[in-house]
């Protein structure tokens, strides 16, 4: 069995790359949070600053703080070495003082204003330098106090979506077990079957759409059952029939009373179930050379109905026939196999009838035409298996149930459509033409 | 003996009825129902069952049968000759299967064999003390010396041959005389019993009262 994509794939390829995106979609999650935070704590925290050191810078400017006491008050306050203490520096470029906290030296870096980094006490400080006038004031906090509101925002995070992706590769993982596992099964279980095997399958997944895949294979399977059964029944019908004159033949050959008489009817039984075959394989094989001619139904019919007359006399039926003349184009010898069929059909199978008509009614170019019993008839639900190949009514009846079967062939290759109906009392089959217009 | 032939298809029935009358006394039925009124009216000795019958399966009927412990020797006549369907007949209860078309000695054969191990005896010859029976050659021997029988009283002498010393009823040996419906009276039976006796000696058949006719091993 080739697979009609040129390219195919397996479901659990497609589900690792679920996996593995939903994976991936959890980390770029963590990481962009984390980029956020830090963009946006960097920008709170700088502004926070650079107000507080123009607070103090003009505090300084304006005279409200000495520099005495701004001293004194570096020198007790902010010295707590802890993540949220600023670091301060004062410095006045003219008047040469400068006070600091944590024992910050004097650099000699920029005097310009603008955002500034310093290492001092193992840590890194980031801040803002301010420059007014002369003064130049710098307000710096550790960088760790930005990093833990940032681990903090981040580890509040990871949490949800370590759990949202957890459950949703658990998800998947059950997605594999009810969908992937129990399709393989079922390819496995069709797999190794053998062909004679036409048990059904068994459910291999709660899924319902599985289940129904499974449930369309039985009907499948059930249906090839119900074919082969039909088949192999025609096999031991086509037996029986084929046998049961070749055995009579036999035993009579064997007798000294020869009964020529029967032997030859036995020898007119093999024939016909031969032609019969025959009409059939090559029907069905479709390589019937259709012999397509315009002509007058009305003649073939007209001599069949001479033909058969004296069988249904014989079985003391009345057989009438109203025939019009009708051209119409196909296959004159298959037409008249057709209807030769379903007079014979009911001759042989309308139980209790008396009568069968055979009416042939032409009405410009449509056609119609009926073979009536007066019979029992057939029950509804059987009409429609009967058109099938090797039905037959029930046991009792003799033949091969090939003879509707040839019938719907030989009606679908002349495109002409066949309608069964029981009358009260009996059996009515028309017969015309599919695209006839009412 | 008395056979009892099933089979539905009119040639068949007639040429296998003509092929067994002169071996064996035949009644040919067309339908199981028939058979089933012919078994509960008479005792064969054989049913010759064919399977596709217009009432039916042969097979369903030879299940009752034997469901009735009715032990007559049944051997099948088909045209199925798939090996299931064989096994399946034998399995139901059926003591041969015979596939058509087959050979008319064969199905004489065939028929010779049930017969004889109904009657409880593997070897071809039937016998009883000094008298045998050879069914295939159709002919009695008594003390090594060939017997010739009028009709009817080896028809009567193979009926009591083949319940191996066991008593036969009246009826049964009336039946075996005469086709139904064409009783006889039941003293015509003894003219030919008085017949038999004369010929194989007096003591060789016993009469048991209320019972009938029993073959002494002598």
């Amino acid at each position: 069995m080739k697979p009609n994509f040129k390219r195919h794939f397996k479901l659990s390829q497609l589900a690792s790359i679920l996996g593995l995106s939903i994976v991936l979609t959890g980390f770029a999650g963590i990481l962009v949070t984390w980029l956020a935070v830090d963009d946006e704590l960097s920008e709170l925290l700088y502004e926070d600053i650079q107000q507080q050191t123009q607070l103090l810078a003009r505090l300084i400017n304006q005279g409200h703080i000495a520099p005495d006491e701004l001293k004194a008050f570096l020198g007790e306050s902010f010295i707590d070495d802890a993540e949220d203490t600023f670091l301060i520096s004062v410095e006045h470029l003219k008047e040469d003082w400068y006070t600091s906290n944590f024992g910050f030296p004097k650099s000699f870096g920029s005097t310009q204003t603008g955002l500034t980094q310093v290492f001092h006490q193992d840590h890194i400080w980031k801040g803002y330098q301010l420059r007014e006038g002369d003064l130049l004031v710098k307000l710096l906090r550790r960088d760790d106090l930005a990093e833990d509101f940032k681990s903090d925002v981040t580890e509040d995070v990871i949490m949800p979506i370590l759990i949202g992706n957890t459950l949703s590769i658990l998800i998947l993982l059950i997605l594999l077990m009810v969908i992937v596992r129990p399709l393989s099964r079922l390819a496995g279980l069709l797999h190794q079957r053998d062909a004679k095997d036409l048990s059904a399958l068994p459910q291999t997944s709660p899924v319902a759409e599985l289940q129904d895949i499974t449930n369309s294979l039985n009907h499948l399977i059930k249906g090839i059952e119900q074919t082969l059964n039909r088949e192999k029944r025609f096999a031991s019908d086509v037996a029986h029939e084929l046998r049961t004159p070749l055995t009579t033949l036999k035993l009579e050959l064997s007798l000294p009373d020869l009964d020529t008489q029967a032997m030859r009817q036995e020898v007119d039984r093999l024939i016909r179930v031969v032609e019969q075959l025959l009409t059939l394989a090559r029907l069905e094989a479709s390589n019937w050379q259709q012999h397509c001619e315009t002509f007058n139904l009305k003649d073939p019919l007209q001599s069949l109905s001479h033909r058969l007359t004296s069988k249904f006399i014989a079985a003391g039926i009345t057989f009438n026939s109203s025939l019009d003349d009708t051209l119409l184009q196909g296959d004159s010898t298959l037409l008249t196999l057709l209807v030769e069929n379903l007079l014979l059909n009911a001759l042989r199978h309308a139980t209790g009838a008396s009568q069968v008509t055979l009416t042939l009614v032409s009405k410009g170019k449509n056609w119609q035409l009926t073979v009536e019993d007066n019979g029992l008839g057939i029950p509804q639900d059987q009409q429609q298996r009967m058109m099938q190949p090797f039905t037959r009514q029930d046991q009792r009846s003799k033949g091969l149930g090939l003879g509707l079967s040839i019938v719907t062939q030989i009606a679908a290759l002349h495109r002409l459509k066949i309608e069964m109906h029981n009358t009260t009392p009996g059996l009515s089959i028309k017969l015309q033409p599919i695209t006839q217009l009412t | 003996m008395h056979l009892l032939l099933v089979e539905d298809d009119l040639p068949l029935g007639n040429v296998l009825l003509r092929l067994l009358k002169p071996h064996y006394r035949v009644d040919w039925v067309r339908s199981l129902t028939q058979a089933k009124a012919h078994l509960q009216a008479t005792e064969y000795s054989l049913l010759l069952l064919d399977l596709g019958l217009p009432d039916g399966d042969g097979i369903d009927y030879l299940t009752r049968l034997r469901k009735d412990k009715n032990t007559l020797p049944v051997l099948i006549v088909s045209a199925r000759d798939a090996l299931d369907e064989r096994v399946k007949g034998l399995d139901t209860g059926a003591d041969d299967y015979l596939v058509k078309p087959f050979e008319p000695e064969e199905l004489l054969a065939r028929i010779r064999v049930l017969l004889r191990r109904a009657a409880g005896q593997a070897s071809p010859i039937l016998t009883c003390g000094e008298l045998s029976f050879d069914p295939s050659q159709e002919t009695f021997h008594l003390n090594n010396q060939v017997l010739s029988l009028p009709r009817k009283e080896y028809e009567l002498l193979s009926v009591l041959i083949h319940t191996a010393g066991k008593p036969v009823s009246r009826d049964r040996l009336i039946q075996q005389l005469y086709s139904l419906g064409n009783e006889a009276e039941s003293n015509t039976l003894d003219v030919y019993i008085h017949a038999l006796r004369r010929l194989l000696g007096k003591e060789r058949i016993e009469t048991l009262r209320g019972k009938g006719f029993r073959l002494v091993n002598l």
